[in-house]
């Protein structure tokens, strides 16, 4: 296993993570979503040992964060956040040199790859970089040393679809090969619709939903029903609904229990549509359709 | 391989695959022992989750359509011609069913869908010539 946390508890005056499991085997991608305030960060500080957890196990690479380890654990982690907190004066050439010193396996190779594939000028200073270039060097500055587990913690928002297209296109590449794994970060789930296999979902500290993406999107569906079947049919099978008069639109997350309650009641399919992970995560954690 | 998926589709994406799959057998564009690509490969290509494209592959081979020779890969089997004729004729059941739940839901009656699909069947069966000429 890559991620293999248990039972995550850190409490502030203001906010408590409570019960968090994160499990990542190697060669998937994880998308942890939620709110804004959610615990999605502090999750990750707790992963990557920057902040203590109150309770919970944490083993990264089959390892415990201990002074033994903790330097072996450093150098197979690849970090990437939503600010980049490079030296803004400084060339991008001078700060990929300064950065790859602390890293043994830097492959000089695939960092020139990289940077010429994002068409980087590495004469530019970093401050001088454009949104979309900032984080692009930051991904290859991230990869350069080949890292087992890549942390993405909101590095798209605020970037245009074509920049997020490519970048999915180098996740993809990197997990390919079946031996590292991602955890990315995000309330911008378009990008997760795609490539993420596995979900946790918080919301308020919690986890409010975790399983493979296609076992979610398999099962939770958007129905158009009238009212008097919504009402025929057991109420535990929605999380959300909305009534149009004699219509409704509910949410269901046992698609396929109430397909089959739908068609002994009324002997026809139901009308379901197939959600986004944002249209799921909006009835899970507001209850809205 | 061509493949496309879409979130909006009530179908889950390993389904869309499996189905795309099956058709590209069916119109014969995959042949019996025609190599496929791995699944990380096929996740990458169509920038999907590789569990999507596991359990897509999973439940083709289950069904029969592909096999897989450990360290060699993964290909599309040999299907007979009689299966290939009763796979056609399944798939046309399940189109024709929706199509004609469809219109039952309209309010349509046996005859009136029956005229509209010999219509359509003239209609459609006449040369794309003729077609033109009728409408000018």
């Amino acid at each position: 296993m890559i991620i293999e946390a248990r039972k995550l508890c850190k409490e502030y005056p203001a906010f408590q993570l409570k019960d968090v499991d994160i499990l990542l085997p190697e060669g998937y991608v994880l998308g942890l979503i939620g709110p804004n305030g959610a615990g999605k960060t502090t999750t990750i500080k707790l992963l990557m040992n920057i902040i203590p957890p109150d309770a919970g196990e944490i083993r990264l690479f089959g390892m415990q964060w201990n002074e033994a380890n903790e330097e072996l654990i450093k150098q197979e982690i690849g970090y990437v956040g939503e600010e980049q907190p490079f030296y803004d004066q400084m060339s991008v050439k001078w700060t990929s040199n300064f950065v790859r010193q602390f890293y043994p396996n830097w492959d000089d190779e695939f960092y020139a790859d990289l940077i010429n594939r994002f068409e980087i000028d590495e004469r530019n200073k970093v401050g001088d970089l454009s949104k979309g270039n900032r984080v692009r060097f930051a991904l290859a500055v991230a990869l350069a040393h080949k890292p087992r587990l890549l942390i993405l913690d909101e590095p798209t928002s605020g970037l245009d679809p074509l920049i997020r297209h490519e970048i999915l296109k180098i996740l993809a590449e990197i997990i390919s090969d079946g031996t590292r794994s991602i955890l990315f970060s995000t309330h911008i789930t378009e990008d997760l619709d795609k490539i993420a296999d596995y979900i946790v979902l918080l919301n308020d500290g919690r986890v409010l939903l975790s399983d493979e993406k296609d076992q979610i999107t398999a099962e939770t569906k958007k129905v158009y029903l009238k009212r008097d079947d919504f009402h025929r049919l057991p109420s535990d099978l929605f999380i959300a609904h909305k009534m149009i008069s004699n219509e409704c639109v509910a949410v269901t997350t046992k698609f396929h229990e109430l397909k089959r309650a739908y068609e002994s009641i009324t002997g026809d399919e139901p009308q379901a549509f197939g959600m986004s992970l944002d249209e799921v995560m909006l009835a899970y954690v507001k209850g809205e359709v | 391989m061509y493949i496309h998926l879409s979130q909006k589709d009530v179908r889950p994406l390993y389904e869309q695959i499996v189905d795309q799959v099956k058709a590209l057998i069916m119109d014969g564009t995959l042949s019996a022992g025609e190599s496929l690509p791995s699944i990380r490969q096929l996740a990458q290509q169509l920038l999907t989750s590789v569990i999507t494209v596991r359990r897509a592959y999973d439940e083709l081979e289950h069904q029969g359509y592909i096999y897989t020779r450990p360290g060699l890969g993964t290909f599309v089997s040999e299907i007979s011609e009689g299966e290939l004729a009763r796979m056609r004729q399944e798939q046309a059941v399940e189109l024709l069913s929706t199509a004609i739940r469809k219109c039952r839901a309209l309010g349509l009656g046996k005859e009136e869908i029956e005229d509209v699909i010999e219509n359509l069947l003239e209609q459609l069966d006449q040369p794309k010539e003729d077609r033109h000429d009728n409408r000018s």
